[in-house]
C-alpha cells in the first residue's frame, strides 16, 4: 500500500507540459506580435493543428513528443524527462483510476461474499474438476456466478489456471480464516495497485476495520470535516495548475444489520421496484 | 503470422437476455456446453468472426472485447505493460486447453490475448 512517496531523482515540474507551452508561446506573442501559433509550431517542427489540439488539450502528450518538443526548446534532458514522468502520472491518475475503483470493489466482494473463498477450498480437493458447472452443482449456486467470482479471483490474483486440470489457490492457508483472507486480499489489492503504477503523484489506500455501528455517524462527520480541511490547503493556493479527485468510501462488508424479512411470509424482493417496468 | 482478431465477448450483466436478445436479432445460436459454461456464439455466417458472452459483475459494466490470437501469451502481455498499457488478468490456462490473458491499453480499453489449445 502506497503511504509514503520516494523522492523523486528530478524535481517534479510545477506545472504539465501543455500549460508550459502554452506559457512559452503567450510569452513569445507578448514579446514579438508578429509571432503566432503557426509560427511556434514551425519552430517546434509539428503540425499547427496538432499544435492547437495539444495546446486545447484534445491531444495527448506522449514522451516521444514531450522529447521532441523539448528538444527544439533546448529544455535540459532532465527537464523534458521530468515533464514525461509528470505527464505519465497524470495519465495513470486519470484511465486507472476505474481500474482501480473495480479491483477495490472485487476485493470488498471477495471479503463479503463466502462464494469466492468456497471456490478456494473447492480448488483444494482431490475430487476438483476444473469446470464451472461443476463448482456451480457443488455450491448449488448459478454458473454465472461462478463465473462472476472466477473473474475476481482471477483479477486479485487469488486463484491462477495452471493447466486444463489444475486450478491454485494462491492465498496459502488463508482461506481458513475469514481475517487473514481479509488480510491477504487487501494484500494482494494494494500489490496490484503498485503494480499499475500508481505514481508519486496519487495515493491509494484502504482498510477493513471492526467497529460499534453507532459510532459510524461520528465517523462520516470526520470525513466531512477533514474534506473541508483539505479543500481549505488547497483554496489558499492562488495559482493552481492541476484538477484531482479524492474519493473516500465507508461502507459495510456484512449483511448483519440488514432488516429481518416481513412476517407476513412476503420477501422484500416481491414489492414491486417503481422504476423497473412490467 | 500476423496476429488476428479470433472473438468478440460481450461483457453482460445479464448474459442469458443478451443470448436471447442477439439469438432472436441475428439467428445466432448460442451454445454453453463447455467446462466455463461460456456462452460460446456462432453467427453461422461462415466469414467474420464468432463471440461469446461472459458475465459481468454488479459493480461493472456491459461492454464489448476483443479477443487477438498471439503465438505467445505471456510475452504479449508483457509487451503490452511495456507500452503503457497493463495486465489485468495474467496469462491463464483455461480448462479447454486455450491460455488467456486480459490486458487493457494505454486508454484503459481492455482486450483479451487468445492462443488456441494446441
Amino acid at each position: 500500500m502506497k503511504t509514503a512517496a520516494r523522492a523523486p531523482a528530478t524535481p517534479t515540474p510545477a506545472t504539465c507540459f501543455r500549460r508550459f507551452l502554452q506559457s512559452d508561446l503567450a510569452r513569445r506573442c507578448a514579446g514579438n506580435p508578429h509571432h503566432s501559433l503557426r509560427a511556434y509550431a514551425m519552430h517546434l517542427g509539428v503540425d499547427h493543428s496538432t499544435l492547437s489540439q495539444i495546446l486545447r488539450g484534445k491531444r495527448a502528450l506522449t514522451a516521444t513528443t514531450i522529447e521532441k518538443l523539448g528538444a527544439r526548446l533546448d529544455l535540459a534532458p532532465a527537464v523534458v524527462d521530468a515533464y514525461a514522468a509528470r505527464e505519465r502520472a497524470a495519465s495513470l491518475s486519470t484511465h486507472d483510476g476505474e481500474g482501480e475503483r473495480r479491483l477495490a470493489a472485487d476485493a470488498a466482494s471477495v471479503v463479503a461474499d463466502p462464494t469466492h473463498s468456497a471456490i478456494l477450498e473447492l480448488v483444494s480437493l482431490a475430487e476438483f474438476r476444473a469446470d464451472s458447472r461443476w463448482i456451480a452443482s457443488v455450491l448449488g449456486i448459478d454458473v454465472d456466478e461462478v463465473n462472476v467470482a472466477l473473474h475476481r479471483l482471477l483479477r486479485l490474483g487469488l486463484l491462477r489456471m495452471e493447466s486444463r486440470e489444475r486450478w491454485v489457490d494462491t492465498t496459502g492457508d488463508a482461506i481458513a480464516d475469514p481475517g487473514a483472507l481479509t488480510a491477504v486480499v487487501l494484500r494482494r489489492l494494494a500489490a496490484t495497485l503498485e503494480r499499475l503504477g500508481a505514481g508519486e503523484l496519487s495515493d491509494h489506500s484502504a482498510m477493513t476495520v471492526a467497529l460499534r455501528a453507532d459510532r459510524v455517524p461520528e465517523a462520516i462527520a470526520r470525513i466531512a470535516r477533514f474534506r473541508a480541511e483539505l479543500a481549505s490547503l488547497f483554496a489558499a493556493d492562488a495559482r493552481r495548475d492541476d484538477v484531482y479527485r479524492l474519493e473516500i468510501h465507508l461502507f459495510p462488508l456484512t449483511n448483519l444489520r440488514s432488516e429481518p424479512e416481513p412476517a407476513d411470509g412476503t420477501t422484500r424482493d416481491a414489492v414491486p421496484d417503481p422504476l423497473e417496468r412490467p | 503470422m500476423g496476429r488476428p482478431v479470433m472473438q468478440f465477448q460481450i461483457l453482460s450483466k445479464d448474459p442469458e437476455r443478451a443470448a436471447s436478445f442477439y439469438g432472436r436479432l441475428f439467428e445466432w445460436k448460442v451454445d454453453a456446453n463447455n467446462a466455463l459454461g461460456y456462452r460460446q456464439i456462432k453467427t453461422g455466417a461462415g466469414r467474420g468472426i464468432e463471440g461469446g458472452i461472459w458475465p459481468s459483475p454488479p459493480e461493472g459494466h456491459a461492454f464489448v472485447q476483443l479477443f487477438v490470437e498471439v503465438g505467445d501469451v505471456g510475452a504479449h502481455a508483457a509487451r503490452a505493460a511495456e507500452l503503457g498499457g497493463r495486465v489485468v488478468i495474467p496469462p491463464q490456462k483455461l480448462p479447454d486447453g486455450d491460455e488467456l490473458a486480459i490486458c487493457a491499453d494505454a486508454e484503459g480499453i481492455p482486450f483479451g490475448l487468445y492462443r488456441a489449445a494446441r
